[in-house]
C-alpha cells in the first residue's frame, strides 16, 4: 500500500515541514485579528497533506507562512530543519488563478522560476536549450504537448492551470504549496487535473501541502487530510487516507471513501456551527 | 464590399471630405485669403515654397524627436520609480504636478537665458512637456501589479528588482505605449512654442515670420505640415505598439 514516495523517504526522522504552535495575526495592536491560533503540524518528506476547513480559517495563511511570504506572530515553521524567515528556493507554488504572465508564451511562463531561483538563474542563458527541453517535457507530461508557443490567454482555464503546475515544478522544488489550485475549474476538468497532479507527485515526489474546499479532492489526492476550525484557525481533526496509488476516480464511490467523507463533513459542520470548542 | 475592407480608408475619406467642404465654403463665401485660405491655396504655397519649408521642417522634426526621446526616458524612469516605491511617489508627485501646471511657454525665456536661442530651448521644451504623461501612465502600470503575481515571484525568492524586471515593467508597457502617443503630439507643441518665441529656424519660426508678412497660406501650410508630422509619428508608434504589446488585445494575429 505504500507508494515509492513513502518507502524512499519514510526513514527520515525529523519531519520535513514542521509547524510548531504557529500563531498568525493580521494587523497590529488592538486591531489585530488572529488568523491562525496555535497550529502544530508535522509533515514527512514526500508526504501529501491536504488542509480543509471553512472559508477564512487561515489555511491559505498557513501556506503563505510556509512559503516565507508572511511572518509568524509566535511559534515557528521549519522546513528541512531550518526555520522559515524568508522565501525559500526549494518551494513551488500554485494558486486558484493560474497567474500566468500574459506577455510571455506558455513555455516562457514555465521557464520563469529558472530565471529567478538560485542557482538556476546564473545559468539560465547557458542552459537555455536544456531548460527548454525540460519545460517541454514537463508540459508534455501534463498533456500540454506542443502548446508551449501559445500565449496563456489562448488556453482554456484547465490548460492554464496545468501550465501553472509545470511552472511550480520546473525548478524541482522539494515542497509544492497549492492554494485551491483547481477551485475555479469545472467539475470534470478538476477531476482530470487531480489525476495529473497525482501523476506528477508520484513521478517527482515533492512534499505537497494542498489547501482546498473540496473534500473529494482532499480524499482523492492526499495521504493525510487535516481539518481546520473557523477563524481563528486550529487543527481539529485528521484523517489518514490509505487507498493504494495510483488512485482511480471510481475509488471515490467506495463505502470506505464515503465513510471518510462523512466523518470529515461532520467535523467541518461541527466547527463552523459551534466553534472549535465543540469539536 | 464589407465594412472591414473599407474601414482602413475611412480616415482618408474623412480628411478629403473636410478639405473639400473647406474649399467649397471658402470659394462660395469668397473668404479673403488673408483670413482663411482654401486648401488649394495653402497646398499651392506648400509646393512653391517646398525647399524653404523643408529647411524648417527638418529642424522641427529633429528637435522634437530628440526632446521626445529625452522626455520619454526621464518620464519612464520616474514612472517606474514612483510606481515601485510609495515613498518616491509621495516625495516627487506634488512637485511634478506643480511643475507640470506651469505653462511651458513661460519656461522658454528661462531656457533661452541659460542656453541661448535656437535648438536647445526647443529640445528642452519638447522634453519637459512629455515627461509628465509618460510618468503618470508608467507609474500606474507598475503600481497596479497583481498581488498574486507578486506572491508567485516572491515565493521563488525574487527580490524587488526581479519583480520589477519580470512583472511590473512588462505589465506597464501597454500604459507606456498609450502615453507615447500622447507624448509625441505634445512634443510637437513644445518645440513649436519654443520656436515661435526664440529661434531662427523651425516651422514655428517660419509661421511667425509668415504671419508678419501676411503670407497666410504659408502659415496654414506650416500648420498642415505639423499635423502631417504628428500623424506620421503617431502612426509609427501605433504600429510598434501592435508589435510589442499585442498581448493586451488578446490578438490572434499577434500570437501567430
Amino acid at each position: 500500500m505504500l507508494t515509492q514516495a513513502d518507502t524512499s523517504k519514510a526513514a527520515v526522522a525529523a519531519p520535513f515541514v514542521d509547524f510548531r504552535d504557529t500563531v498568525i495575526d493580521y494587523g497590529r495592536g488592538a486591531r489585530a485579528t488572529r488568523a491562525v491560533d496555535g497550529v502544530s503540524l508535522a509533515i514527512e518528506d514526500g508526504d501529501f497533506v491536504a488542509l480543509v476547513g471553512p472559508s477564512g480559517c487561515g489555511k491559505s495563511t498557513l501556506l503563505k507562512v510556509a512559503a516565507g511570504l508572511v511572518p509568524t506572530t509566535s511559534g515557528t515553521v521549519a522546513i528541512g530543519g531550518e526555520t522559515v524567515v524568508k522565501p525559500q528556493k526549494n518551494v513551488g507554488m500554485a494558486f486558484q488563478s493560474a497567474t500566468m504572465l500574459p506577455w510571455r508564451t506558455t513555455l516562457r511562463n514555465v521557464l520563469l522560476p529558472l530565471q529567478i531561483v538560485r542557482p538556476h538563474r546564473a545559468r539560465f542563458g547557458r542552459d537555455k536549450a536544456q531548460n527548454i527541453e525540460k519545460a517541454e517535457a514537463l508540459l508534455a507530461s501534463v498533456g500540454l504537448k506542443g502548446v508551449g508557443a501559445k500565449y496563456p490567454w489562448q488556453l482554456s482555464g484547465g490548460m492554464q492551470q496545468r501550465a501553472s503546475l509545470c511552472r511550480a515544478l520546473i525548478h524541482e522544488p522539494e515542497i509544492l504549496l497549492l492554494d485551491e489550485p483547481f477551485g475555479a475549474l469545472d467539475a470534470f476538468t478538476r477531476e482530470e487535473l487531480w489525476q495529473v497532479l497525482q501523476k506528477l507527485w508520484q513521478e517527482k515526489t515533492p512534499t505537497v501541502l494542498l489547501v482546498t474546499h473540496d473534500l473529494r479532492e482532499a480524499i482523492y489526492l492526499a495521504n493525510r487530510v487535516v481539518v481546520m476550525s473557523a477563524r481563528p484557525g486550529k487543527i481539529v481533526h485528521e484523517e489518514r487516507i490509505d487507498f493504494p496509488r495510483p488512485r482511480r476516480l471510481n475509488m471515490m464511490f467506495s463505502a470506505e471513501a464515503g465513510a471518510i467523507m462523512e466523518r470529515l463533513r461532520s467535523k467541518i459542520d461541527h466547527v463552523s456551527l459551534f466553534g472549535e470548542d465543540e469539536a | 464590399m464589407t465594412m472591414d475592407r473599407i474601414r482602413p480608408f475611412l480616415s482618408i475619406v474623412f480628411a478629403v471630405v473636410i478639405l473639400g467642404v473647406w474649399e467649397i465654403c471658402v470659394r462660395a463665401l469668397d473668404v479673403s485669403i488673408f483670413i482663411l485660405p482654401a486648401p488649394s491655396q495653402f497646398f499651392g504655397s506648400l509646393i512653391t515654397n517646398w525647399h524653404g519649408i523643408m529647411f524648417h521642417a527638418e529642424q522641427t522634426m529633429y528637435t522634437t524627436v530628440i526632446g521626445f526621446v529625452i522626455g520619454v526616458s526621464v518620464g519612464g524612469i520616474l514612472g517606474v520609480a514612483a510606481g515601485a516605491s510609495r515613498s518616491v511617489y509621495q516625495a516627487i508627485y506634488p512637485a511634478l504636478v506643480g511643475f507640470y501646471s506651469v505653462p511651458k511657454v513661460a519656461l522658454v525665456p528661462i531656457f533661452v537665458i541659460w542656453f541661448g536661442s535656437g535648438t536647445v530651448p526647443a529640445i528642452l521644451t519638447s522634453a519637459v512637456i512629455c515627461i509628465f504623461p509618460v510618468m503618470v501612465n508608467v507609474a500606474a502600470g507598475v503600481a497596479t501589479t497583481e498581488k498574486d503575481l507578486e506572491d508567485v515571484l516572491r515565493s521563488l525568492g525574487a527580490n524587488k528588482l526581479d519583480t520589477l524586471w519580470h512583472v511590473a515593467i512588462p505589465r506597464s508597457t501597454p500604459y507606456f505605449f498609450a502615453s507615447l502617443k500622447v507624448a509625441i503630439t505634445l512634443s510637437f507643441v513644445g518645440t513649436v512654442i519654443s520656436e515661435t518665441v526664440a529661434a531662427n529656424r523651425g516651422i514655428g519660426t517660419m509661421m511667425v515670420r509668415a504671419s508678419a508678412d501676411f503670407d497666410v497660406p504659408l502659415v496654414f501650410a506650416g500648420l498642415f505640415l505639423l499635423a502631417a508630422m504628428g500623424i506620421v509619428m503617431y502612426a509609427i508608434f501605433a504600429l510598434v505598439e501592435g508589435r510589442v504589446v499585442g498581448w493586451t488585445k488578446r490578438d490572434v494575429d499577434f500570437a501567430t
